[in-house]
């Protein structure tokens, strides 16, 4: 009894999320909302968790620790065979058999973009003031002569 | 007094009582008589002496120590008698008179019983009219009038007062002599009511009589009962005794199936009556309902504290129904309670299924279906989620299936019942079953949407005859 939401199949009987075929890039944020649903869906209630999140906190205004996924048991992401380059990015995806989050597929070369820090940046807001600017510059210019008379 | 004092004798034979309280003997009578018999002449109102007939002769040795049988004598137009009224007044014995078309026998009664018990007598359908005190007797009853025996001789000698246990005994007195029944009462602790509180009952109780074939849900499948005894506005069943008991008091004025409830005994005559209570004895905090009633109408609190006798004589015993429940949810939540496999997991291949095609609507399991099933809810068949109307135990069938089958089904399937396995729209989830014996369950809430996803909640929970609750932890998730 799959449980299919865009792009993710999860398949419990195998413990693969399927990316759909021509999807690449996989955001951490998107794969969590999906495993999320998938687990407190009908079909996956009855199974044991697919994995767990961690991060999100608020570093500032518009600043989070990145999202760290952790595969739980022996769920693997999986995407469809060809030659590709597959990334997924958005966040640290950890875990599945043997610390491998990604399953083998004929071809595909994945890419997980970790970091050991990661941070989400929410972007808008407004322009520096001319105080902010000013600021910056000086900040900037004492660095600069730092770094000098330390060379 | 001597008995010449209180009875006079006619020139034709007739005893009468004409004075004093005392209760003489047959044999006294007849000691009487037959010495007014060797007389030269009557004197008085005792008008009998040597030159009239011969007024009685014993049926039987002469043993002050056993009931003597006398039969008064006729002979030409002397017809020794006594009346009613005279037989109140002699006990200990029977008098055949009137050529033994008439026949007055014995009645004792002895046992244990609540001092002063007040006692009847009820002979073809009747109260005979007390002319006893209270507590045990020792009377005359008429049994033969005109040459044929009232109801066969047959008597009945009932004690019935509100507060104490009840008790009656059947004795045939045709044979004369002296008949002994048995009687036995005593305080009966569970009526608490006077009998005006019981008789305000009458709007909490309903007796109907006539067949109804009725489920406990006990496993036992679908008896035949005779009557139903229904409870309504919260009585309970300590009420419900105390009134059906104040139905067949002795002064009761109730009519049940159109026997006076002063001497109504069973529902059916095939079946065993409790003489001390004629619709069931209450002990312990339990109606132990006599055999052929069904009840209905109980209290949830109480629906475990009564016991039935079905038409074919066995005891139906009430499940015990409990209930498992999840809290703190919110609408959106699912939840999955399922039995545990004995290592956290769900216990997925409860049941083995026999093979199936897509479409059906019913499946056969291999295993006999768990006494504690859910009377109807969901199935997982093959991890797919279908709900159940109904299940037959004796062909391990689950029906009513919806969705029909999604695919076909074969052996090695998982087929297993969870307990709820359902989106909640609520603040809680409840499911009630037929106790069996304890088990483990599994418990699993899940919200993966919305604003507020928590993360799982998972936890295993031990299921009693109390049943069991559980609140969900909500843990916001990222």
């Amino acid at each position: 009894m799959p449980y299919y939401v865009a792009p993710f199949t999860f398949q419990f009987s195998t413990t693969q999320i399927e990316v759909d075929n021509g999807v690449v890039d996989v955001d951490c944020n998107a794969l969590y909302d999906a495993i999320k649903l998938a687990q407190a869906s009908e079909e996956g209630i009855i199974y044991d968790r697919i994995g767990s999140g961690s991060g999100l906190k608020g570093l500032g205004p518009g600043v989070q620790v990145g999202l760290t996924i952790e595969l739980l048991g022996t769920w693997q992401l999986y995407f469809q065979p060809g030659n590709y380059i597959a990334r997924v990015a958005g966040g640290n995806l950890v875990g599945g058999p043997s610390d491998d989050p990604i399953a083998y597929s004929a071809g595909v070369q994945a890419l997980l973009i970790q970091s050991a820090n990661s941070t989400i940046v929410t972007t808008g807001g407004s322009a520096l003031t001319t105080q902010e600017h000013d600021l910056l510059v000086k900040a900037a210019k004492n660095a600069t002569l730092a770094a000098q008379l330390s060379a | 007094m001597p008995i010449g004092t209180d009875f006079s004798i006619s020139t034709t034979g007739d005893i009468r009582h004409v004075s004093g309280t005392t209760v003489y003997s047959v044999l006294d009578l007849h000691a009487w008589l037959q010495d007014l018999a060797d007389d030269a002449a009557a004197a008085g109102n005792d008008l009998l002496d040597i030159l009239a007939p011969n007024p009685s002769k014993l049926d039987g040795p002469r043993d002050a120590a056993v009931a003597s049988r006398l039969n008064l004598l006729t002979s030409g137009a002397v017809a020794f008698n006594i009346d009613d009224d005279a037989a109140q007044y002699i006990n200990f014995g029977s008098i055949k008179q009137d050529s033994a078309n008439v026949q007055y026998s014995g009645l004792k009664t002895i046992g244990g019983i609540v001092a002063a018990s007040p006692i009847y007598v009820v002979q073809n359908g009747n109260k005979l009219t007390k002319f006893w005190a209270d507590g045990h007797v020792q009377i005359l009853v008429k049994v033969k009038t005109a040459g044929s025996l009232i109801d066969s001789g047959n008597v009945t000698a009932f004690s019935r007062k509100w507060g104490q246990t009840y008790s009656h005994f059947d004795v045939n007195l045709a044979a004369g002599g002296e008949t002994s029944a048995a009687l036995a009462t005593a305080t009966d602790t569970n009526i608490l009511l006077t009998e005006v509180q019981a008789a305000a009952l009458s709007s909490k109780v309903t007796v109907t009589f006539g067949d109804t074939n009725q489920d406990l849900g006990n496993g036992n499948g679908s008896k035949l009962y005779k009557g139903t005894i229904a409870l309504s506005s919260g009585c309970t069943l300590s009420e419900a005794y105390q009134y059906l008991q104040y139905l067949t008091r002795e002064n009761s004025s109730a009519t049940l199936n159109s026997i006076p409830g002063w001497r109504y005994r069973v529902l059916n005559s095939a079946y065993t009556e409790i003489t001390s209570a004629p619709f069931g004895t209450f002990a312990g905090g339990t109606f132990f309902v006599a055999q052929g009633w069904w009840l209905t109408g109980v209290l949830a609190a109480e629906a475990t504290k009564y016991q039935l006798i079905a038409h074919d004589g066995t005891i139906q015993v009430p499940p015990t129904v409990v209930g498992i429940t999840v809290g703190n949810l919110v609408s959106g939540d699912r939840v999955l309670v399922a039995r545990d496999n004995g290592s956290g997991a769900i216990l997925k291949d409860e049941y083995t299924p026999v093979a199936a095609s897509s479409g059906a609507t019913a499946l056969t399991v291999v295993e006999s279906i768990k006494t504690d099933t859910p009377t109807s809810g969901v199935i997982r068949i093959k991890g797919q989620r279908y709900t159940y109307s109904s299940y037959n135990t004796g062909t391990k069938t689950f029906s009513g299936l919806t969705p029909s089958l999604v695919s076909n089904i074969v052996t090695a399937d998982d087929v297993f019942v969870p307990y709820i396995d359902k989106a909640t729209t609520s603040t809680s989830e409840t499911v009630t079953f037929v106790y069996s014996s304890n088990f483990n369950a599994r418990v699993d809430v899940r919200n993966g949407s919305g604003v507020s996803p928590i993360i799982p909640f998972t936890t295993t929970i031990s299921i009693t005859n109390a049943g069991a609750s559980v609140n969900a932890s909500r843990n916001s998730d990222v």
